[in-house]
């Protein structure tokens, strides 16, 4: 007989965790930039409409389905049709490719945040990222040996998320209690920090003036779905995990709106820590704002440590909370991506938490040594590229599609709605049945086109094609051995499935 | 900062933190209705409502 599936200590506790998933490095070093360079305040406009249309109501679904279906990517998929199951796994397995390249990320943070307390970087921040921290090689050919300092911060990553994920929801329900609400803290330190800082209202100026002929750019909207998508940690099987711990008559609705509103209300709040800075920055060197404006890893370890090492007084301490804080927004998402998909592995074999995570940890540790040799930032980029442009898209579409046309989707509206504090009308079947598909649509062929006609960052095809291509598809080929693999029969009779 | 900015920074404000202390009120609203019920019937709400 299988034991009794484990759940959330708290509703507070569940809502914590999933916004710990959603609010990751992407809402500091992504969203402002996206905002000021597609017309600044305006680009709320879409940004709003992209987060009631599509976000919110794909979150919806995944936490929903996790709910009623009380199991992880794999078997949900599977339970609506059997064959699907194999898709599951494919979604699932993409939360496992994510974490092991996302955990470079970290191990990046970890090195800096030592480095912080001496400002190792000096004035030329970018040779120090490039050159003394990734020991950056010529390109994706030329992979060398692993960095040793960044193996240091890859294995207290890995460590970390074993030791968060040994007793399961459990432990996570503890964890996420600190590890949510602390980054936000020390964000709010930061941004004290920077509105005092002369020059700190200018970048402010620059990231909300509204630009709204920018609006009648279709590309803006796109990126404001894209940005939403991304953002809300969709797609990769991550809150269909996270629902299946919900008890049966856990409320769905209300909850996925509190995670998307406080996941954006993050990314709107760190747009003024990051554009503070940036204003100082700027009027620190004598030049304009745009020209010290930066997105991804060269914000965070290029222009911030800059901006740091500018500061009047306590730079080692605002360098510290500003990596402790990176490293506080991605363990969450981190180790959430790691439960999506050993969660599969859970409900269909019975395998301990405890196990599962060892298991993950020292197959995974090893594979993501490859993101830290010389050559790895190439591998990072390519990787990371293929399965958010391709992979995540494609899943979003899929679910939409299943969960859309061959699930009775009235029928799982109404299942919501009976424990709802939210009642949910037709606008939530449009907009996963046409909304979201045709936007996810538009996103996957631009990508495709843009691919085939340009290539990607100036790799060669070879590259591309065994790190973007390879990746996403060795996943398809490992999700149809996993489904086939049969389920252990205690499980099967628990379930009463076959 | 000009007038548009600073509209642009209430509108967000408002869309993002008003939203999301309303659905936290209901949530809390919800609990507490829930809290009284089970206080006056203790088999009205178990553990499978978190």
């Amino acid at each position: 007989m299988a034991e009794a599936r484990e759940q959330w200590h708290s509703r507070a506790a569940f809502i914590m965790a999933a916004v710990g998933s959603a609010v990751g490095l992407g809402n500091v070093w992504r969203f402002p930039y996206v905002a000021y360079s597609s017309g600044g305040g305006a680009f709320l406009i879409p940004y709003f409409v992209a987060l009631f249309t599509a976000g919110i109501p794909l979150l919806i679904l995944e936490m929903g389905l996790g709910q009623r279906l009380q199991r992880g990517a794999p078997l949900a998929f599977g339970a609506i049709r059997k064959p699907l199951q194999w898709f599951g796994w494919w979604v699932a397995g993409l939360s496992a490719a994510i974490v092991i390249y996302y955990t470079t990320i970290l191990a990046w943070s970890w090195t800096y945040l030592w480095h912080a307390l001496t400002q190792a970087w000096g004035d030329q921040p970018e040779t120090f990222f490039f050159e003394t921290v990734l020991r950056r090689s010529e390109g994706p050919g030329e992979i060398g040996w692993p960095v040793g300092p960044l193996v240091i911060g890859m294995a207290l990553t890995w460590l970390l998320i074993y030791l968060i994920l040994r007793k399961g929801v459990r432990s996570v329900s503890k964890v996420v209690m600190v590890t949510v609400p602390l980054p936000m803290l020390l964000l709010a330190v930061l941004l004290v920090r920077g509105l005092t800082l002369p020059g700190a209202i200018d970048g402010i100026r620059y990231y909300l003036t509204p630009d709204f002929s920018m609006l009648t750019d279709w590309r803006i909207w796109l990126k404001a779905y894209g940005q939403i998508f991304f953002s809300l940690s969709l797609a990769s099987g991550v809150m269909i995990g996270y629902g299946s711990y919900l008890g049966k008559k856990a409320e769905v609705t209300n909850s996925a709106l509190i995670t998307g509103l406080a996941n954006c209300g993050t990314s709107f709040f760190a747009g003024f820590v990051v554009f503070s800075m940036l204003g100082y920055l700027a009027n620190v060197q004598g030049v304009a704002v745009p020209d010290v404006t930066t997105s991804g890893s060269g914000l965070a370890f290029v222009t911030f440590p800059t901006a740091i090492s500018q500061l009047p007084a306590l730079n080692a301490l605002f360098g510290v909370i500003f990596f402790v804080t990176l490293l506080t927004l991605g363990i969450d998402s981190a180790f959430a991506l790691q439960e999506a998909f050993t969660t599969g592995f859970h409900d269909k074999w019975g395998v301990h938490p405890e196990k599962l995570a060892r298991v993950f940890v020292l197959i995974a540790f090893p594979i993501s040594l490859i993101f830290v040799t010389r050559g790895g930032y190439f591998w990072f980029d390519i990787v990371d590229k293929w399965i958010c442009d391709f992979g995540l898209v494609i899943s979003g579409l899929a679910q939409c599609l299943i969960v859309g046309f061959l699930y009775r989707v009235r029928e799982f509206r109404d299942y919501l709605n009976e424990q709802s504090e939210v009642r949910l009308g037709n606008w939530w079947i449009w907009a996963l049945r046409y909304v979201t598909p045709g936007v996810l649509s538009v996103i996957l062929v631009a990508n495709l086109l843009e691919e085939i006609k340009v290539g990607y960052g100036g790799y060669p095809r070879w590259a591309t094609l065994i790190g973007g291509w390879g990746t996403v598809l060795l996943w398809g080929v490992l999700g149809f051995v996993l489904w086939r693999r049969p389920q252990n029969s205690d499980r099967v009779n628990a379930r009463g499935e076959d | 900062m000009p007038l548009s900015a600073w509209l642009m920074l209430v509108f967000g404000c408002t869309i993002l933190y008003g939203g999301l202390a309303w659905c936290i009120g209901i949530a809390v609203r919800q609990r507490d209705r829930n809290a009284n019920a089970s206080a006056e019937s203790p088999t009205a709400a178990g553990p499978e409502d978190r």
